[in-house]
């Protein structure tokens, strides 16, 4: 089997992991190579943020280094690339969001919104 | 200290005043473990403002209310949310140890002792039965509870041949505080990453264990951080225990399916897949991977059912419908793909569009396969394989 997008959202996934990334919080995917990621980049634990601009390229250069990755774009709702290239933290807090336990959410505990992979 | 810097840190990333309630929960549970009751609660509070349904945070406000010296109006919550889910847990236990710790002794047994009939398998919830047990002065019942928490320890520890842990002294659970607070040790471990300081949050998630030996949220974070430090083999017996705890435990299967598939186990990452789905099946994101490890063995029908229920489950999941498109490409249904890509609420995405090129231009539709290209590169002028591709059906 050569480099599926199977695999490689694994090695995605696994570099989020790294970094710390709520996985609830954000969603990627690969096409034939193609990355895209979407969402928020929060640190695990945290309501909003906890990366540096420095870190999100590191994730970034990670993403781009997995095998079989031709590209990968960013549609990130609180880091905005500037035209110079920078990362840019847009926001600090998304209210609400995150991991809840919530009794009546248990209760019909197949809810789709409970998790994310 | 590492507390206090926990506390400082929420203060520099978090906005508590405009009601995150997440944020409110873990500043509510910090206040609660420094003792600081009356912060505690107003947080919690808060949490529960932003929140009503937030029941950890409902339970912990009451647990603040009682250390506030409110506690039969704390106690008149707890009951509230034990009315809304009685064969919860987590609403039994918290309930029991509250009970046992404002006096109220034979309520706290009593529940305790139905927390441990509703998970048999979990050793800290033995572990509390056996402490409300001696404080009833049944020592021989206790003995055997405790003995029982000792083997649901061991078999736990040693299902992988890694050595067992020992239950701490009856005394830790018989200061009976509230027992959410194991979920503040989870937050000081991952703040402890966030320094790099790993040895930290092991010392963390090992305090947590060692108190709630079982916990699925801490073995679950255990697994996690192996698989970025020890490696997949260690990370997989984390796993292994939080299935040997509860054997439904989704999260575990799911993790395990990506360790074995990373491992070249194809088929058993399917199963483990498979399993996740079955005990979740309207998680479309667990249908969705299985969906792509299906297409990535060859196995089109398969996988194109499992993405189009993701879709179901999640109609605007714009990766679904592409993974979607792709697999009925695959399996020469080239209509299909083409009504499933034209309907996605990605279609402007310049790797929709290159895989609608293929369907068009697979299915005679030149012109419509030239205009997507053009639409890639509209979108992304470095994309080269939309320029070969349009190089080529230009001719």
């Amino acid at each position: 089997m050569g480099i599926s997008d199977f695999q490689i959202n694994s090695s995605l996934r696994m570099v989020l992991v790294r970094h710390m990334v709520d996985l609830s919080r954000v969603e990627f995917s690969s096409c034939r190579g193609t990355v895209r990621v979407r969402g928020h980049f929060v640190r695990l634990g945290l309501d909003s943020g906890g990366f540096t601009p420095t870190q999100v390229e590191s994730i970034e250069n990670e993403m781009n280094g997995i095998s079989g990755v031709k590209r990968v774009y960013f549609e990130l709702e609180n880091w905005l690339r500037t035209s110079s290239g920078e990362w840019k933290a847009m926001d600090r807090c998304q209210e609400g969001l995150g991991h809840k336990l919530v009794f009546e959410a248990k209760a019909a505990e197949n809810s789709p919104q409970e998790s994310k992979g | 200290m590492r507390l206090e810097a926990y506390l400082q840190r929420l203060d520099e990333l978090d906005t508590p005043s405009v009601g995150c309630a997440d944020s409110l929960f873990r500043r509510g549970l910090a206040l609660s473990r420094l003792g600081r009751s009356a912060e505690a609660f107003e947080a919690l509070e808060k949490a529960l403002q932003a929140n009503p349904l937030y029941a950890e945070a409902a339970i912990s406000a009451a647990f603040a209310l009682g250390e506030s010296g409110r506690a039969a109006e704390g106690f008149a919550r707890l009951r509230r949310q034990h009315a809304a889910t009685p064969d919860d847990v987590e609403a039994v236990l918290p309930m029991g140890v509250y009970c046992m710790r404002h006096g109220w002794k034979d309520a706290g047994l009593a529940l305790l002792l139905r927390a441990e009939r509703l998970r048999p398998t979990l050793p800290y919830v033995a572990a509390y039965a056996a402490a409300a047990l001696l404080e009833h002065g049944d020592e021989p019942r206790a003995r055997e509870r405790l003995e029982r928490a000792q083997e649901l320890i061991a078999r736990l520890a040693g299902s992988d041949g890694s050595g067992s842990t020992r239950l701490p002294g009856l005394e830790v659970y018989r200061r009976w505080e509230n027992p959410l607070l194991v979920k503040l040790q989870l937050q000081l471990a991952r703040f402890c990453l966030e320094t790099a300081d790993i040895e930290g949050a092991e010392e963390e998630l090992a305090a947590a264990l060692t108190v709630y030996p079982g916990y699925l949220p801490a073995m679950l974070e255990k697994g996690r951080l192996a698989c970025v430090r020890s490696g997949p083999k260690e990370a997989a017996r984390w796993f292994n225990r939080c299935l040997a705890a509860n054997e439904a435990c989704h999260e575990a299967h799911f993790e395990l399916a990506f360790l074995h598939a990373e491992g070249g186990r194809f088929e058993r990452a399917v199963e483990a897949l498979q399993t996740a789905v079955a005990l979740r099946p309207f998680f479309p994101d667990y249908r969705h991977h299985l969906g792509m490890l299906l297409m990535a063995l060859g196995r089109k029908e398969a996988a194109i059912e499992e993405l189009k229920k993701a879709l179901v489950l999640e109609p605007g999941d714009g990766h679904a419908s592409v993974q979607l498109g792709i697999a009925y490409l695959e399996a020469g249904k080239t209509d299909d793909a083409i009504a499933v890509l034209e309907a996605s609420p990605c279609w402007s995405w310049p790797e929709t569009l290159l895989v609608a090129a293929e369907a068009y231009a697979r299915s005679g539709r030149r012109e419509k396969a030239v205009r997507a290209l053009e639409g890639v590169l509209a979108a992304d002028a470095t994309n080269t394989e939309a320029r070969e591709l349009l190089e080529i059906l230009r001719g």
